[in-house]
C-alpha cells in the first residue's frame, strides 16, 4: 500500500476497459496518495491509419477482430478513444489526480516537464517534504 | 482443350467471392474495436485489375495447354490426301542438298502425324513406279537418296535452255 504521502505516477497505455482502470485507481488512491496517469500511445493508435482487410490482434490474448474495410472504422475508433479518455479523465478528476497523454513520437522531455509541473502544483511548491514513489509499471498492462 | 476456357467464369466468381487474406496487426486498443465492430460486413473486394490479371494468366495457361502452333504449315502439307514428294536430285541441287532433305523430312514427319501415305519420286528417275508407303518407309528411302550426277529430267525436257 502506498503511503498517503506518496506521489504516484502510472505510465500505461490504459487500453484496459474502464472498470479495470477504476479498480486499479481505487486501490492506489485508497490511502489518500496523490498521483498522475500518463497514457503512452503509439501515433497509429491515435490516427488509425489502416485500410483494407485487417485482423486486429489484442497482443495479450484478449481476442482478435477482423475489419473488412478498416478505413471505415477510423472515425468511430477515434471517437471511441476520445470517450475512453474522457472517462479516465473524469475518474482521475474525481480523485484529484492528473491525467495526460504522451505520444511516442513526441519528446520525452515534454512528459517530464508535465510531470514536474504537476507535482509542483500539487505540493504547493513544497517539493521534497512528501515522499515520492516512481511509477508502478506492473499495475496495468504495459506495452 | 479450349473447353477449359469455360472454367474462366467460375474462376472469376471464385476470385470475387474469396476476399483477400487479411493482414495481421498487433493492436493494443483492440478491445475498443470490439465495441464498434458490428456496423459493417461487406468484405474488401479484390481490386478489379488484380482479378483481371489472374483471369488473363489462367486463360494463357489454357491456351498454352491447347498447344498453339506459331506460323503453321498450310497448303499441301495440311491436307488429308497422300503426300507426293518430287525431289530434284540433279547436280544443280547439290549446293542445297541438306536443306532439301531436311525439308522433305519435315514434310514426311507431318504426314506421319496425320497418318498419310507418302510417295517419293527422285527426279533423276521419274519413271520409277509411284507407290504410296507409310511415312516410316518413306523416311528410310529418303535416307538412301543420293545426289545424282545426272542433270535432272528438267534439263532433258528443255533442251533449248540447256543450249543457251
Amino acid at each position: 500500500m502506498p503511503s498517503s504521502l506518496s506521489e504516484i505516477v502510472v505510465l500505461s497505455d490504459f487500453w484496459s476497459p474502464l472498470p479495470e482502470i477504476q479498480a486499479t485507481l481505487a486501490g492506489l488512491s485508497s490511502t489518500g496518495a496523490h498521483g498522475t496517469l500518463v497514457q503512452i500511445v503509439d501515433p497509429a493508435e491515435e490516427t488509425f491509419p489502416y485500410s483494407g482487410r485487417i485482423d486486429f490482434v489484442e497482443p495479450e490474448g484478449a481476442g482478435t477482430i477482423t475489419a473488412g474495410r478498416a478505413e471505415t472504422w477510423a472515425a468511430d475508433y477515434i471517437a471511441r478513444v476520445a470517450r475512453h479518455r474522457d472517462e479516465i479523465r473524469d475518474e482521475t478528476r474525481r480523485l484529484g489526480w492528473l491525467f495526460s497523454v504522451h505520444d511516442t513520437d513526441r519528446s520525452a522531455a515534454e512528459l517530464l516537464l508535465f510531470l514536474h509541473a504537476g507535482m509542483t502544483v500539487n505540493n504547493g511548491g513544497q517539493i521534497g517534504r512528501r515522499a515520492r514513489s516512481a511509477a508502478c509499471p506492473s499495475l496495468l498492462p504495459s506495452r | 482443350m479450349l473447353i477449359g476456357l469455360v472454367s474462366l467464369p467460375v474462376l472469376w466468381w471464385l476470385l470475387r467471392v474469396m476476399p483477400p487474406r487479411p493482414r495481421r496487426i498487433d493492436f493494443p486498443p483492440t478491445r475498443l474495436l470490439f465495441e464498434i465492430a458490428p456496423k459493417e460486413e461487406t468484405p474488401a473486394r479484390t481490386p478489379w485489375w488484380l482479378t483481371l490479371i489472374r483471369l488473363l494468366a489462367a486463360a494463357l495457361v489454357i491456351f498454352a495447354a491447347a498447344g498453339p502452333i506459331y506460323n503453321p504449315v498450310t497448303g499441301v502439307a495440311r491436307s488429308d490426301a497422300p503426300l507426293v514428294l518430287l525431289i530434284d536430285d540433279g547436280w544443280s541441287a547439290a549446293s542445297s542438298w541438306d536443306t532439301r532433305i531436311k525439308t522433305a523430312d519435315d514434310l514426311i514427319a507431318t504426314a506421319e502425324t496425320d497418318g498419310r501415305g507418302v510417295a517419293l519420286i527422285p527426279m533423276s528417275e521419274p519413271a520409277r513406279d509411284l507407290t504410296l508407303m507409310p511415312a516410316g518407309n518413306a523416311r528410310h528411302r529418303l535416307g538412301n537418296c543420293r545426289r545424282s550426277l545426272m542433270p535432272s529430267s528438267g534439263w532433258r525436257c528443255c533442251p533449248s535452255s540447256a543450249a543457251s
